[in-house]
């Protein structure tokens, strides 16, 4: 693959982990945010979301906020500076693609 | 009341599909033991079901942490069989799918691949000991043995069909998330 450098862009389900989780949320409360803000078409399955955040976890991009109860542990997440920092690189690379887009083929789109 | 079905699937897809169609007409399965599944009759499409290769046993810590964490996504574990779980949700609480991207589709995908191939070279030599047996025995042990290496050849053609399924998500990789 032609990936250039290490900048890689995020996964979706990634970058959508990352933003939900500026508020501390255990898992099933990141799955109904992000369906939330995404006005429901996405829908994050429960495998997919364990895997992300087990490998957010190992990065260091998020981190365990609390654990609450004794017997049974829900845990709940939150992003670090670093997650806060690499989120904000994909914004900026978002927004590089997206005005390359308009620039590119704006106008003769809808609208 | 609970209804009990005989049954025997290489691939779990099917199984799940079965298992849908099954809730489908009512039967909510219960329990799986050895080609037997038991079920329970109630309300027709209540629960959508799943079906997991775990990357540990069932009793493992990991595999633990993770069903902990389906279970607090309203996501039950009815049964298991070795590292296969069998998992479901209640419809009323929305749609069901376990891996909503290529990635972890994959990941799945060469799990179950692995898990076939693992077991392939077992499968092969028992075959062959079945075959010499077969050879200079009676018709019993003729006919056991050539179930027994049809069974390997479908395990062989669904270990190929997962192959390509992983190729084939491979190459849309290229081009898409």
């Amino acid at each position: 693959m032609p990936e250039s450098n290490e900048r890689m862009a995020l996964t979706e389900a990634v970058f959508y982990i990352l933003l939900t989780l500026k508020t501390p949320l255990h898992g099933y409360g990141i799955m109904q945010h992000i369906s939330e803000i995404s006005n429901g078409s996405v829908q994050l399955g429960s495998g997919t979301l364990y895997g992300a955040i087990n490998t957010l976890l190992k990065k260091g991009w998020i981190k365990i906020y609390h654990q609450e109860g004794t017997s049974r542990k829900k845990k709940e997440y939150v992003i670090t500076e670093q997650g806060l920092h690499i989120a904000n690189q994909e914004l900026l690379r978002l927004q590089h693609l997206a005005k390359l887009g308009e620039d590119i083929l704006g106008g003769n789109n809808n609208d | 009341m609970t209804k009990l079905a005989f049954r025997y699937f290489i691939d779990y897809e099917k199984e799940e599909k079965w298992l849908n169609e099954m809730e489908s007409k009512g039967y909510h399965f219960l329990r799986y033991c050895l080609l037997f599944y038991i079920f329970t009759i109630g309300e027709p499409n209540t629960y959508t079901y799943r079906i997991e290769l775990l990357e540990n046993m069932t009793s493992n810590h990991e595999s633990r942490n993770y069903l902990d964490f389906l279970a607090d996504t309203d996501i039950e574990n009815v049964a298991s069989w070795g590292r296969w779980v069998y998992l479901r949700k209640e419809k009323d609480k929305g749609p069901f799918e376990l891996f909503t991207d290529l990635d972890s589709k994959l990941k799945h995908f060469k799990r179950v691949f692995y898990f076939y191939f693992a077991l392939s070279p077992l499968l092969i030599g028992t075959s062959i000991n079945f075959i010499n047996m077969a050879l200079d025995g009676g018709a019993f042990l003729k006919i056991v043995s050539g179930l027994y290496v049809m069974l390997i050849i479908f395990v062989i053609i669904h270990g190929v069909k997962t192959y390509l399924k992983m190729n084939s998500i491979q190459k849309h990789m290229n081009l898409h998330e």
